[in-house]
């Protein structure tokens, strides 16, 4: 069946059928290579996505429950001001997630920098629950992302 | 690979319409405890779906001065802010149900009518007394969520009825203790949810409950009534009395560790005799 959906800002359609999870219909059908499907289980991050400007799993979520929401990827922050001090900052600390881990962390970071200009340690950690990395440690995470949103904080008053 | 019709009802009559002509329908609104339960690529449901993520009704939180009335595909996310979660023990609980990315999809509906097992949150709502609206095409039916366990403290949820709305009475909780036991319990794990609340009324125990949820329900009717009809502070021997009752009817049960509960319930009724006014 067809389906209406707002991905990254775009008006979409879907053609999609019960059987499909909406990771698959994402990345097969509108070509989002930041996403991965690979523990199927809603527990490793590669799948995250922000729906109706929350994080979800979308490898729990069947396709046919994207009709009518809005979907927002970690390709619709690439050409943001988050996005590039964040990337930086991580850059600079040497905060670099394997593969399965990049989505979900760059993801959150980017949803807590846009969420509040002071996100609370139990804020971030919370969202930080949501993807599964041993490469980098929570602690040295929290410390840079604070230190970016410090900066795109600085960025943003400058005239 | 199975393919369902699906079904989009955007009111609670539509859906009904749609239960009398569907004889294998399943109801489906934010779906992580089939996401979870499910590890094959592709996903395989009953014949027919019906998605009522999209009846407003079902996704809204109504406060009276009574109750707080809570639709049954509201998230559990949405959840956090509202009584009785204000409390940081329930918070905490509704906390340790998967991450922020579950909570957002999980819904209060889906976790009650869990069919295998009763989920972290239950134990809690049946200690609160809330009530579950069940919608069917010839009548609603309001029941205490206690009647969705059996006999046996099974549960016991019926196929192919909406469980539209819980209602939360809102009461003065003096004393809340929640524990966990066992392993994971959230949905496959073998662990279990203990909740004592009570509310002080006067210089005497009103509302006391005790249920201890998992894989089955407990409660034991007279021991609660042992220790609600006490004066409060409540006296050893009421205290010992009670719990000489649950010892009882845990054994009795067949089901129950006694040994690893019965220390667990004494030390909810020594915090309960300790609650502060």
């Amino acid at each position: 069946m067809n389906i209406e959906f707002t991905l990254n800002g775009t008006a979409q359609k879907a053609n999609i059928s019960s059987a499909q999870r909406a990771v698959d219909v994402l990345v097969g059908q509108f070509d989002i290579h930041s996403l991965s499907a690979n523990c199927l289980n809603g527990k490793c991050g590669g799948c995250l996505i922000l729906l109706d400007g929350n994080p979800v799993y979308s490898c729990v979520m069947p396709a046919f429950l994207l009709r009518e929401r809005r979907v927002e990827t970690l390709e619709a922050f690439h050409k943001t001001k988050e996005f590039a001090i964040i990337s930086s900052e991580f850059q600079k600390e040497g905060i670099d997630a394997c593969c399965a881990g990049e989505n979900a962390f760059m993801l959150l970071a980017v949803y807590l920098a846009k969420k509040s200009l002071s996100p609370s340690d139990e804020d971030i950690r919370e969202a930080l629950a949501n993807a599964y990395c041993d490469c980098i440690a929570p602690e040295h995470y929290i410390r840079t992302l604070r230190s970016a949103i410090h900066r795109l904080d600085t960025v943003r008053k400058t005239p | 690979m199975n393919l369902s019709e699906i079904h989009y009802p955007r009111s609670v009559q539509e859906f009904l319409a749609l239960v009398e002509k569907e004889k294998q329908l399943r109801i489906i609104a934010g779906a992580t405890t089939f996401g979870i339960e499910q590890r094959t690529r592709y996903l395989s449901f009953e014949p027919a779906i019906a998605c009522i993520h999209y009846i407003p009704e079902l996704s809204s939180l109504h406060k009276t001065e009574r109750m707080i009335s809570i639709g049954a595909a509201c998230t559990l996310a949405s959840l956090e802010h509202i009584y009785p979660f204000d409390r940081a023990q329930a918070r905490d609980l509704l906390r340790s149900i998967g991450t922020s990315a579950v909570r957002e999809l999980a819904t209060i509906g889906g976790h009650i009518m869990y069919p295998k097992r009763f989920l972290a949150l239950w134990a809690l709502l049946a200690s609160l007394d809330a009530e579950v609206e069940f919608r069917s095409p010839s009548k609603t039916t309001i029941k205490n969520i206690w009647y969705l366990s059996d006999q046996d403290g099974l549960p016991n949820v019926e196929p192919n009825m909406l469980l539209s709305r819980v209602r939360v009475p809102l009461q003065s909780l003096d004393h809340l203790v929640i524990r966990r036991i066992g392993a994971g319990i959230f949905p496959e794990g073998d662990g279990g949810c203990l909740v004592s609340t009570a509310s002080i009324d006067r210089r005497s125990v009103a509302n006391f409950k005790l249920v201890i949820a998992g894989a089955r329900a407990f409660r034991d009717y007279e021991a609660e009534q042992r220790i609600a009809s006490s004066p409060f502070p409540i006296l050893n021997k009421t205290i010992q009395s009670a719990t000489r009752q649950y010892s009882e009817s845990l054994r009795k049960s067949g089901f129950w560790n006694t040994d690893v509960l019965l220390p667990l319930i004494g030390q909810a009724l020594q915090d309960l005799q300790r609650t502060r006014i």
